[in-house]
C-alpha cells in the first residue's frame, strides 16, 4: 500500500464526517424556533467542549476528578477582565490561558502521580478553588459584587455585567446568537482534538497511557507530553468556562462544584472514553436526558437516575455508545454497498 | 560506539552488576550470554537509562549516557526490543510502528525498509498487535525498534518462547541486519544461535563478565561448552 493511500485512509476520510455535522449544525437554528430548545442545544455544545477537554487529558492516561477547577478559573478570569473593561475576545482568551497556566502548574505537581493519587490531587484542587473564591474578598470586589447574587438565580438581573460585555452583552446580542458562537467553538474543539489525537502528540499520549516505560523507550519524553496534555486540556476547559459565564449572565463558585467536575466524566464514559466522538455522543445523550428529566419536574433526584444510568452503562456498555454507533454505521454502509470502513470519528 | 566502564548497578540493597566492562564497535554484532538471573536484561535496561549505575560510566558515541533520561538515549540512537516484546497491544501494527518512529523524521523511507524486512506486517497493518502470535509479535517488536533508525539495536532475548521455526527467522533477521551494517547487541540464552551470528561475545555470570572473545572462540571454549552447550 502506498503512502498516498495511507494518508487518504488516516487523514482525509475522517474529516468528511464533519460535513454533514456542520450542515446540520448550521441549519438547526433555522429549523427550530423554540428558544428553550436552542438553549439546551447550546448547553450541549458547551458540554461537548468541556467533555472533550476532559477526554483529551484522559487520553494521555491522566484522569482528572477536578476538572471544574479549570472551567471555573477560565470563567472567573475572563469575567473579571471583561467587566473591568477588557474586550470579550481578550477576556475569553486570557481566561483560557489562565486556566492553562494553572493547569501547567497542577500538571507539574501531578507528573509523578497515577490513577487514584492523581484523582485525589485534582479533586482536592477543585475544592480548594471553591474555598478561595468563596472566602476571598478579592474576587468579590473584582466582580463588582456580582458574587452577591449567588443563590438569587430567580431574581438575577441579566444586566449585572453591564454593557461592557460587548458582543456578550444581552443588550447587543440576543441569546440565540450564542448558538453560532458555541457551535463554532465546539467544532474548533472537536477538530483540534481530532488533529491532536491523530498527530505525533496524540500517539505519545496513547503510548504514555498504555505503558509509560515502553513510551519512554520509544523516545517519548513522558514529563513533557504529560504537561502538554494538561496545558491543552485545561485551555479548552478554561475556554468553555469563559464562554459559558457570559452566556449564563452570571457566575458563582458553583462553577467549581463537584457536579461540574463529574459531568464531563459521566458524559465521556457514556459516549466512549478515548474516542473523538465519545464526548460528543455522551454530552448529547446525557444532557438531553438530564434536561428532559428537568421538564418532568425532577431536580436533585435527577442525580439518582444518572447514577443508575452510569451503573448500567459500566455493566453493559463499558466502552460507551461509540462501538454501538460504529457497528450500526458499518452495517448501513455495507447494506448500501459502500466499502466497510471503520467510522472515522 | 558503546562503552561500559566499571559499571555497578543495584536494585535497592542488592547489587546486580559488578564492575562490568565491555565495548561495541560500529557495525558489530555483539552478544551477551549467560544463565538466568546473571543480569543480562539489567545491562539492556541500564543502557536505556531505566536503571542508573551506582558507579561507572556508559559512553555512546563519545557522550556519557548513563546520566541521560531514557527518551534522550533513544534520540541519541539506541533502541531496545525488550524481553517479552511489550508492544502496545491495543494499538494496530501500523500504530505500533508509527510509535516506534516517534523520534525519527524519515518515517516513509523507514517504513518501506521495515516492510521489506517484514512483509507480513505490511499485510496485517490494521490488525491489533495483541491479537498476533508470539512470533509475529516479536517481528513487530523488532520492526518497531528499527523504526527509530537506531545506530545501535539491542535485542533482549528475542527468541524467548518462540517455536524453532520462528527462532530461526529471528536469527535470519539479525543476519540481514548485520549485512546491512546495523550494530546489534544481542542478549540471549539461546547461546548456540547467538554465537553463530555474532562477531564477539561476552559471558555474564552473577553480574560479572567472566569470559570474552570472538564468538567462534567462545563456541570452542571448554567452559562455555560444558556449562551452556551441554557438550
Amino acid at each position: 500500500m502506498g503512502v498516498k493511500e495511507l494518508v487518504r485512509k488516516y487523514a482525509v476520510s475522517p474529516f468528511l464526517a464533519y460535513i454533514p455535522l456542520v450542515i446540520i449544525g448550521l441549519i438547526l437554528p433555522l429549523a427550530i424556533t423554540d428558544d428553550f430548545f436552542i438553549r439546551i442545544i447550546v448547553l450541549t455544545f458547551f458540554y461537548i467542549m468541556y467533555s472533550s477537554s476532559w477526554n483529551l487529558l484522559a487520553y494521555s492516561g491522566q484522569a482528572s476528578l477536578g476538572h471544574a477547577a479549570f472551567l471555573g478559573i477560565g470563567g472567573f478570569a475572563s469575567t473579571i477582565l471583561i467587566i473591568n473593561g477588557a474586550s470579550p475576545v481578550v477576556g475569553v482568551l486570557t481566561g483560557a490561558l489562565t486556566a492553562s497556566l494553572v493547569g501547567l502548574f497542577l500538571g507539574i505537581i501531578c507528573v509523578r502521580l497515577k490513577e487514584w493519587f492523581l484523582g485525589l490531587v485534582t479533586f482536592g484542587f477543585a475544592i480548594i478553588m471553591v474555598a478561595i473564591v468563596n472566602e476571598s474578598s478579592v474576587f468579590i470586589e473584582a466582580l463588582n459584587g456580582a458574587l452577591g447574587f449567588i443563590g438569587l438565580s430567580g431574581s438575577i438581573d441579566p444586566h449585572i455585567f453591564g454593557g461592557s460585555l460587548g458582543i456578550f452583552s444581552p443588550d447587543l446580542v440576543p441569546r440565540d446568537q450564542y448558538y453560532y458562537l458555541f457551535f463554532f467553538a465546539m467544532m474548533a474543539t472537536i477538530l483540534a482534538t481530532h488533529l491532536i489525537i491523530k498527530s505525533k502528540i496524540g500517539f505519545a499520549f496513547a503510548a504514555i497511557r498504555e505503558n509509560q516505560i515502553e513510551a519512554a523507550m520509544m523516545g517519548v519524553d513522558i514529563t513533557k507530553y504529560k504537561l502538554i496534555a494538561f496545558i491543552i486540556s485545561t485551555f479548552i476547559a478554561g475556554f468553555a468556562g469563559a464562554l459559558f459565564a457570559p452566556y449564563n449572565y452570571f457566575i458563582n463558585p458553583e462553577m467549581f462544584s463537584v457536579h461540574n467536575s463529574f459531568m464531563p466524566i459521566i458524559m465521556t464514559i457514556s459516549g466512549g472514553i478515548g474516542t473523538i466522538g465519545g464526548p460528543v455522543i455522551g454530552a448529547l445523550t446525557i444532557n438531553l436526558i438530564w434536561e428532559q428529566m428537568g421538564l418532568w419536574g425532577m431536580s436533585i433526584d435527577r442525580l439518582l437516575i444518572l447514577g443508575v444510568i452510569l451503573v448500567l452503562e459500566i455493566l453493559f456498555l463499558p466502552k460507551g455508545l461509540m462501538p454501538l454507533i460504529k457497528k450500526v454505521i458499518n452495517r448501513i454502509s455495507k447494506v448500501m454497498g459502500l466499502t466497510s470502513r471503520d467510522m472515522p470519528l | 560506539m558503546l562503552k561500559f566502564e566499571n559499571v555497578n548497578v543495584s536494585y535497592g540493597a542488592v547489587q546486580i552488576l559488578w564492575d562490568v566492562n565491555f565495548e561495541i564497535d560500529d557495525g558489530e554484532i555483539i552478544t551477551i550470554i549467560g544463565p538466568n538471573g546473571a543480569g543480562k536484561t539489567t545491562i539492556a535496561k541500564t543502557i536505556m537509562g531505566l536503571f542508573k549505575p551506582t558507579s561507572g560510566t556508559i559512553e555512546f558515541d563519545g557522550k556519557q549516557i548513563h546520566i541521560a533520561p531514557t527518551h534522550q538515549i533513544v534520540k541519541d540512537g539506541i533502541a531496545l526490543v525488550p524481553e517479552g516484546r511489550d508492544l502496545f497491544p491495543r494499538m494496530t501494527i501500523m500504530e505500533n510502528l508509527q510509535m516506534g518512529a516517534h523520534t525519527s523524521n524519515e518515517k516513509k523511507e523507514t517504513l518501506k525498509w521495515v516492510f521489506e524486512l517484514f512483509p507480513r506486517l505490511e499485510e496485517r497493518q490494521k490488525q491489533f498487535a495483541g491479537t498476533m502470535s508470539g512470533g509475529e509479535q516479536q517481528m513487530l517488536a523488532i520492526a518497531r525498534g528499527l523504526m527509530s533508525r537506531p545506530k545501535l539495536l539491542i535485542l533482549d532475548e528475542p527468541s524467548l518462547g518462540l517455536s524453532p521455526i520462528m527462532v530461526n527467522k529471528v536469527f535470519e533477521i539479525v543476519k540481514i541486519l548485520k549485512s546491512q551494517g546495523v550494530t546489534v547487541l544481542l542478549v540471549e540464552q539461546n547461546i548456540h544461535h547467538a554465537l553463530e551470528v555474532s562477531n564477539r561475545g561476552y559471558v555474564l555470570e552473577t553480574g560479572r563478565i567472566t569470559l570474552e572473545g570472538a564468538s567462534s572462540e567462545l563456541l570452542d571454549n571448554k567452559h562455555v561448552k560444558e556449562a551452556y552447550l551441554g557438550m
